[in-house]
């Protein structure tokens, strides 16, 4: 048996429920717990901002263990950007601690009457003034709340100015200067709609870990395979995940000048490969128990930026206000990136938001009075920097644009089109029509346009090569899907996911547990997954008409690079990836067979199709 | 003569390869262990390169795709992205 607690702002109560270990086994923990307890705590039609919205955090197996990449969390919640299903993951200790608290999970419902922070430390939850840190940015917030916590290992998850001020992209921030957060949509907001500050948690209590020998002998071995990928090891060190700009570009799956094309002109200027030594940085990993860090301190020392400094830039951010911004200042980049880890905004939702700005700009549909005299053109380093820190502040033109595209599209008329989002969550940086598989996983994945919940196709070799083919999309989607959701439940990195394979994954975690999940009992967890983040959706009335991309993606052919011409067949993706998950495909809706199937008719307490 | 562009770095090879299979053992020879996996399966961490050839890629891993005068060939690395 295991135990939640549920915290109450509204009263400032606290109360511990058991989770049957078979529901712990059925979800595995982490991202799946998360979707299982939101489905359970979270009614229908509540609004994000409400009171009635609830904040789930959850550990997995491994934490409370030194399992090689486990310093990961999860945050689930209904997105005040999107209207639907949230999940989020951050790197650093806070799902440890949870553990350590002698919980798999917390549950924050309700809202203060006035700012406040709350701190768990083993069984005592103890409710605290925050009005003093209103206001502060998340670093000092984060360090402020640890100090006065007075716990000698506690860890700390908080909001800066953006969430308090309710921006839809703002995000919860962890791990005070390191800058890691529960980047996408928008749970910022939803602590600040329940005057919530932060959270501290630590606790004593010791995760046993049933087998160490076999635990020893799982971690030896993926020791060794690091040892055998010098290559990948040396790649992550040096350029984290911003290493192959380049060669995205040339294989024509970079957006850039908000997504018109798959390639960047300008990319050596933003390759992180090609200006190593013109802007060092330095090799930090993200949290303890890593063997292969990949993370990075970049510090501007010139310019007009100089002095910025920021944990990154990874990818997306690059894509975000880079190549997706026209822009090839690299020092800009960290600048924007800086101002968005202070107010605590989610990058890729800011730059993409940004971009599409930038094309209103260039098409005369917002002029330079609506910017408050901002030259907003694509390229245009420092109209970027101003224009992300009126985003932050919610701010003249970033009042609009912090609203997301989905939202500032329908206010500009003539620009829905060129809103590069899905279900209201921006894309992530993978040019998609040339990648069907990654064009399927952005339209039905259930979080929104997003780049993380299915796998991240663009990785691999099978979708690189034949991206324009719809035949055995939706199995290839949901392949690399149940392998994610599985590691996002387990609470571990998804980058060595190839040097751990599933097979060592699992052994760690029935090493820990003392369970025996096989890779096809991993495969159903997977699937049941899938299937409660899809009923989340369905419960709040999604159907196959949201699981849409953008009109440009649709009806203009890629401009150039190998698959020049392509468009996205939308339409046929979506029956191949219906059927491979099971779902009706006149609706999207989950099968009744596959809601059974998986045992989950009962537990949702759904009738559902036939089928 | 056929270009290469390995990763960032351009070539240009004079002894004339028949097909890809043959250019790659040459880059294998001349460049080392990195080019061997590039028509296997995958490695560990190590996925395949892409083949971009005259800017399409190659499919199947086709080996035996012949080479011209003035073709292209672009070895680009496995992307990790995130």
């Amino acid at each position: 048996m295991h135990s939640i607690l549920i915290i109450d702002l509204s009263d400032n109560s606290a109360y511990v429920e058991a989770l049957p270990e078979a529901h712990m086994d059925a979800f595995m923990g982490g991202r799946g717990l998360g979707a299982y307890l939101l489905y359970k705590y979270l009614d229908k039609g509540v609004h994000p901002l409400s009171p009635d919205n609830v904040l789930v955090f959850t550990a997995g197996p491994l934490q409370g263990t030194k399992s090689y990449y486990s310093a990961k969390s999860v945050l689930t919640t209904k997105s005040p950007l999107t209207g639907i299903y949230l999940y989020s993951i951050a790197s650093g200790s806070f799902a440890h601690r949870i553990r350590k608290a002698g919980y798999v999970a917390l549950i924050v419902r309700g809202a203060a009457a006035k700012p406040m922070y709350v701190v768990v430390e083993d069984n005592k939850v103890e409710f605290k003034d925050a009005s003093e840190y209103w206001g502060m940015l998340t670093a000092p917030s984060h360090d402020a709340l640890i100090g006065s916590s007075r716990m000698k290992n506690a860890s700390c998850v908080c909001i800066g100015p953006a969430g308090e001020r309710l921006n839809p992209m703002s995000c919860v921030a962890t791990e005070g200067q390191k800058a890691r957060t529960f980047g996408r949509g928008g749970a910022g907001a939803i602590m600040g709609s329940k005057m919530l500050k932060g959270l501290v948690v630590g606790g004593t209590r010791e995760v046993d870990v049933q087998d160490t020998d076999r635990f020893a002998k799982v971690k030896e071995s993926i020791r060794e395979t690091v040892k055998e990928a010098p290559t990948w090891v040396e790649k992550q060190r040096r350029f984290g995940t911003g290493s192959d700009i380049s060669a995205m570009s040339e294989i024509g799956i970079l957006p850039s000048h908000n997504w018109r094309s798959g390639r960047f002109s300008d990319v050596s200027s933003i390759d992180l490969t090609q200006i190593e030594e013109e802007w060092p940085r330095k090799n930090v990993a993200c949290g303890p128990y890593c063997i292969s860090p990949c993370s990075h301190i970049a510090q501007i020392d010139r310019g007009q930026w100089k002095g910025s400094k920021t944990e990154g830039p990874e990818y997306e951010t690059i894509y975000a206000f880079g190549s997706n911004c026209g822009i090839n200042r690299f020092d800009a980049i960290v600048a924007a990136e800086e101002i968005c880890d202070q107010y605590g905004i989610d990058t890729i939702s800011c730059g993409a938001s940004i971009a599409f700005g930038m094309e209103c700009y260039e098409r005369g549909l917002i002029d330079r009075e609506m910017t408050g005299g901002i030259d907003l053109s694509f390229g245009n380093a420092e109209g970027m920097v101003e224009t992300v820190a009126l985003v932050a502040k919610m701010e003249g033109i970033g009042a609009l644009l912090s609203q997301g595209t989905r939202s500032a599209s329908k206010a500009i008329e003539g620009s829905e089109s060129f809103a590069m989002q899905s279900k209201g969550l921006e894309l992530g940086g993978y040019e998609c029509r040339g990648m069907w598989g990654q064009a399927l996983e952005f339209a039905i994945n259930s979080r929104g346009g997003d780049h993380h919940g299915y796998g991240l196709l663009a990785r691999m070799p099978a979708e690189r090569e034949y991206g324009v083919q719809v035949e055995g999309k939706g199995e290839l989607v949901k392949e690399a899907a149940l392998q994610r959701i599985l590691v996002d439940s387990a609470v571990v990195c998804a980058f060595p996911r190839k040097i751990m394979g599933i097979d060592r994954l699992l052994e760690m975690i029935n090493s820990v547990t003392g369970k025996s999940f096989s890779k096809v009992d991993s495969q159903r967890i997977g699937l049941r997954i899938a299937t409660v983040e899809r009923m989340l959706n369905v419960r709040e009335g999604a159907r196959r008409e949201d699981d849409s991309l953008p009109e440009r993606l649709l009806i203009e052919p890629l401009p150039e690079g190998p698959r020049s011409g392509s468009t996205v067949p939308i339409e046929e993706l979506l029956d191949e990836g219906y059927r491979a998950f099971g779902w009706d495909e006149d609706t999207g809706v989950p099968l009744k067979r596959t809601l059974e199937s998986l045992g989950l008719d009962v537990l949702l307490e759904y009738e559902g199709r036939q089928g | 003569m056929v270009a290469i562009t390995i990763g960032k770095r351009e070539e240009y090879i004079e002894v004339f390869p028949q097909n890809l299979r043959d250019l790659c053992e040459l880059l294998v020879r001349q460049y080392g262990i990195r080019f061997t996996h590039i028509f296997e399966g995958e490695v560990y961490g190590e996925t395949q390169c892409l083949i971009l050839f005259n800017d399409k890629i190659v499919v199947d891993r086709k080996a035996e795709t012949l080479l011209s005068e003035g073709d292209h060939v672009k070895i680009i690395p496995p992307i990790s992205g995130g």
